[in-house]
This record gives C-alpha cells, structure tokens and sequence, in this order.
C-alpha cells in the first residue's frame, strides 16, 4: 500500500506546527503586559498642586492689576465725560473737551482690548510652565512604568478607569515633591 | 573800659560758639534734599500717581526730607537719610499738598546754599562769600553780579547720557549732550532743573552756562554707580555730540556684542549693592510699538521682596534705556533658564513711573 511521505511525517509535523503556533500566541502577551495605557488630567494637575495654585496666585495678582489699570482709565473717561456735560460751556471748549472725551475713550477700549490679550497671554505662559514640569515628570513617570501612550487631553477620552489608568493624582504627587 | 572789654569779649565767644555749633551741624547734614515740617496730613504713596497705594500719611510735627521733584510730585525720606537715592525713598507725595500742609525748615541748611526760588542745593566745598555775606536766618541770596575766581554750586555727574538745553523745558532747544558719568558744575537749581557749567567754570554766571539740566539726573559723584568716570574734560560741542548721539544710537533690533557679552554693573539699593548682568535686549519687529524686552539676571542670593524689586527695576530702567525707548524690564535669578519665565516684569511710563509691575512666584518654586 502507497504511503505518502507527508503522511508518514505527519506526527512530526503536528507537533511542530503546534508549538510554533503556541510559541506565537505567547510571545506577545510579555510586551502587551509591559505596554499600558495612562491619562493625566492638566487642568487637576494645575488646581491641585502647589505649583499650579502658585501660577494660579500668580495670575490672579496680574489680574488684579490689570484691573486696577481699566478702573483708573475708566475713571478718568468718567471725568472727562462729566467735564464735558457740564452746563453753560463755551462751544469752543465743549468742543475741545468733547474731542479729548472721545480720544480718551478710544484709549480707553484700547487697554480693555490689550488687557484682556495680555491675560491670555499670561495665563498661557503660567499654564505652559506648570505643564511643561509636569511634563518631565510624565515622560519619567511613562518610562519607569512602562506606558506605551498617556492621554493628557480629557477629550480625546471616551472612558478611564481611574483606579488602574488615572495617573493625575501620581503625578501631582511627584510634581509637589520636586517643587519647594 | 574794662566792662566794654568784657562785653565784646563775651559777644566774641558767643560768635564762637555759635559758629561752632553751625560746623557741627554741617557736619551732621546730609546736604541734599530739604526738610519738611509736616503741619496737617499728608498722604504718602507708593508711586508719584493719584491711583498709587497708599504707603503711609504724615502728620503734624513729623519732619521729612524731600528730593527728586518732579512733576509735581516729590521723593519723601527720612530727614536723617544720608544717601541721596531714589530707591530709599519712603514715597512720593504731591508738591501741592506737601506746600499747603507742611513748612520747609525756615533755618537754611548749614553748608547748602539757597536759591532764589528757596531750593537748596550741597556745596562741595565751602564757600567762603557764604559765610561772610551770611544773613541773619542764615540765608544767603544769590549774587546778582558774576562772582568770579572762586568755586561755585557743585561738581555733579551725569547718571546717564543726557540732553542740555536751552532752557528749563524739555521742549527748549537741544545744546549739547552729557555722556554718562560726564562730571559738570551745576548751580541755579530750579523747577527740577539745573544750570550746567564746565566743571572748571569759576565765574557763578548764567550767561557761561551751558545750558539747562534735569536735576535728578545729575547726582553727586559718591553716588553714580555707572560705568567709570571719564576724564573731565570739555563736553562735544551741540552739533558733533548731536551728530555722536545719533550716530552711537544702536539698532533696537538685535543685542550688541557688548551686551550679548554679559556685564556687570553695580547699582545701589539703599546700603545695599545689587549687581545685574544684561542677558539680552528684544525688539519685536512685527509690533513697532510692542516695548523692547531688556532681560537682566540679578545678582541676588534671594529673591527680593517685591518692593524692593520695583525699585530694582526703575534703576535699571534708568541705567538701560535709550532714548525715547519704551523698555520692558524682566529680571531674572541666577539658576533660571535664560529663555524661561521671568521672575519680575516692569513696565514703564514714559517719565519713569512704574506703569506695570508684576511679579512669578511660581519661578521660585522650581529654581535650581
């Protein structure tokens, strides 16, 4: 009776092909147990540690500021305002008032305009500088723990476990510990 | 006879004494300023503006040392304040208020000579006309005539490069320029300004002044802490140094060799001895009128208090800006990122006054 050669090996075959395929099913599962997923939440690492409440403090000062600034401008619109719709003036000089009023006023738009863009701009840099630490210790926090990706816009994320994925709190930890 | 005698002899020892009570006082005197003796409240405030905080308020029979008038506002020191600087000053109050609630001291201060107008000014060395044409309140008018062959006012130096003109406006006609740490004779302080002399003039006349010079600018030589002083000599003539100045005007666009090369320079802060070294200065060329950004690393083992940073920052602004230049002062500590977040940002009016002035607390908290 013909035998077919391959049937004869058939055995050798089987097992071989079976612990190749075993071999390929269990290589990956050390690197996919190495290689997490993290999220970190910007807006907790500003509000709860000391450097972000600093910049924060920081910030507000400026506004404060700022503020002081568009209430003395106002203030002087004000006056200039009153000065002009004074009773009994001369044409001329209600008219030279009135001119000074509106360049005042324009003046006066001008600041609220270049506040509110300095604020901004402000907010950014302190916002930046916070992250930026926060960052650092991210990138330590991502190599020593084996994270593949970490989130850091809430966004960009449908769900988090926050017990085994949230890594805000760990790094506000560590970023609290770096700063003095 | 012998009663005669005795008398002239005591006159002659109360004249004696008096005289020496006088160099006693002179002595003690810091020689600058004038003093105050406060009669009603006057208001002190942090900044020479109605909107500034409000530091503290004299009252009546508190004596206060008053210098750098301008504007109508005036720097308010402790009467015993030795050190003629800005930065020590208590405040700043307004002149008119100062005028209406307190009385300058009616006896003129030893050893300073007294101007028309009543301002007081240091001599350096004493002149002998004031002693002999003394009047009883110890106030000395200015001679009408020309007082020739001997030293007048006082030898000051130029805090800065500086423009003399023609008369006690800024908008009088340009004369000629002082260049910083250029010394000068100066007398026939008014209204904030001085006449300028060449530092060997002898004859006290207006008509062989040079011109006219902001006060605040020209202080005495212990106090300039700016570059060397050169040599005296005679000042560029108007059209050359007009000519020097605009040629000398560096181009705002990208820091000089000279400054990208950090300097030192030490500036005064009270007793104190700040050094701050240029890093660089910016312009931004897409905004014209956006202000040049000077940064500067401050010498300081600490952080100083914010007060103290503000007077920091107007001293620079002093010492750093060119003409007409709207600068925005940052400051930085050593151990911070040249390129990173400022601790202190200052910005200015265009007399000097602090427009902005804010301050990083979150810097401190990650300096290495």
């Amino acid at each position: 009776m013909y035998q077919n050669p391959m049937s004869r090996s058939n055995p050798l075959c089987l097992s071989f092909f079976l612990a190749v395929m075993f071999a390929f099913l269990l290589a990956p599962l050390p690197a996919l147990a190495e290689q997490r997923i993290g999220f970190v939440n910007p807006q907790r690492v500003v509000n709860e540690t000391r450097l972000g409440q600093t910049a924060k403090a920081d910030l507000a000062r400026y506004v404060a500021d700022k503020d002081r600034l568009a209430r003395e401008s106002a203030a002087q619109v004000a006056t200039l305002r009153k000065e002009a719709e004074a009773h009994g003036l001369p044409a001329q000089d209600r008219g030279r008032r009135e001119d000074l009023l509106r360049r005042k006023a324009a003046q006066h738009e001008q600041l609220l305009s270049e506040n509110a863009r300095d604020i901004k701009a402000e907010e950014a840099k302190l916002l930046q500088y916070v992250m930026r630490r926060a960052e650092a210790v991210l990138e330590e926090l991502g190599k020593k723990g084996g994270y593949a990706i970490i989130f850091t816009d809430p966004a960009a994320v449908g769900y988090v476990d926050k017990a085994s994925v949230d890594l805000t709190e760990r790094v506000a930890r560590e970023l609290d510990g770096r700063s003095k | 006879m012998r009663a005669l005698f005795s008398c002239i002899l005591a006159g002659l020892l109360a004249l004696a004494l008096a005289a020496d009570a006088l160099a006693r006082e002179t002595a003690k005197d810091p020689g600058w300023g004038r003093v105050y003796t406060v009669r009603g409240k006057v208001t002190v405030r942090e900044n020479p503006s109605e909107g500034a905080l409000t530091v503290r308020v004299l009252k009546g029979g508190q004596k206060v040392r008053v210098d750098f008038e301008d504007a109508g506002w005036a720097a308010v020191f402790d009467p015993a304040e030795s050190v003629r600087a800005e930065t020590r000053a208590q405040g700043y109050v307004r002149l008119p208020e100062l005028r209406s609630e307190a009385r300058p001291e009616a006896k003129a201060e030893p050893g300073l000579r007294a101007e028309v107008s009543g301002r007081v000014v240091k001599s350096t060395k004493p002149d002998k006309s004031d002693t002999s044409t003394r009047s009883d309140k110890g106030v000395k008018k200015p001679p009408q005539k020309a007082t020739q062959g001997q030293d007048f006012g006082e030898l000051r130096v130029a805090d800065r490069k500086m423009a003399i003109r023609a008369g006690r406006d800024k908008d009088t006609e340009f004369m000629r320029l002082l260049q910083a740490g250029q010394r000068v004779r100066v007398d026939f302080q008014e209204d904030g300004w001085f006449a300028v002399f060449a530092p060997d003039e002898k004859v006290r006349d207006l008509k062989r002044a040079w011109g006219y010079g902001r006060d605040k600018f020209l202080v005495p030589e212990k106090d300039y802490a700016g570059q060397p002083l050169p040599e005296p000599k005679e000042a560029a003539p108007k059209e050359s140094a007009a000519k020097e100045s605009s040629s000398k005007e560096p181009s705002s666009k990208e820091p000089s060799a000279r400054e990208s090369q950090a300097k030192s320079l030490l500036k005064q802060k009270g007793d104190d001895v700040v050094a701050y070294s240029v890093l660089g200065r910016q312009a931004d060329n897409l905004r014209p009128l956006a202000p040049v950004v000077l940064r500067v690393r401050l010498d300081a083992a600490a952080p100083p208090a914010p007060e103290a940073l503000r007077k920091i920052v107007r001293e620079i602004w002093k010492a750093e800006r060119r003409k007409n230049e709207d600068l925005q002062v940052e400051v930085l500590l050593p151990g911070m990122d040249q390129g990173g977040l400022a601790f202190g940002v200052a910005r200015f009016h265009e007399d000097g006054r602090l427009k902005e002035f804010w301050w990083r607390e979150v810097v401190l908290r990650t300096r290495h």
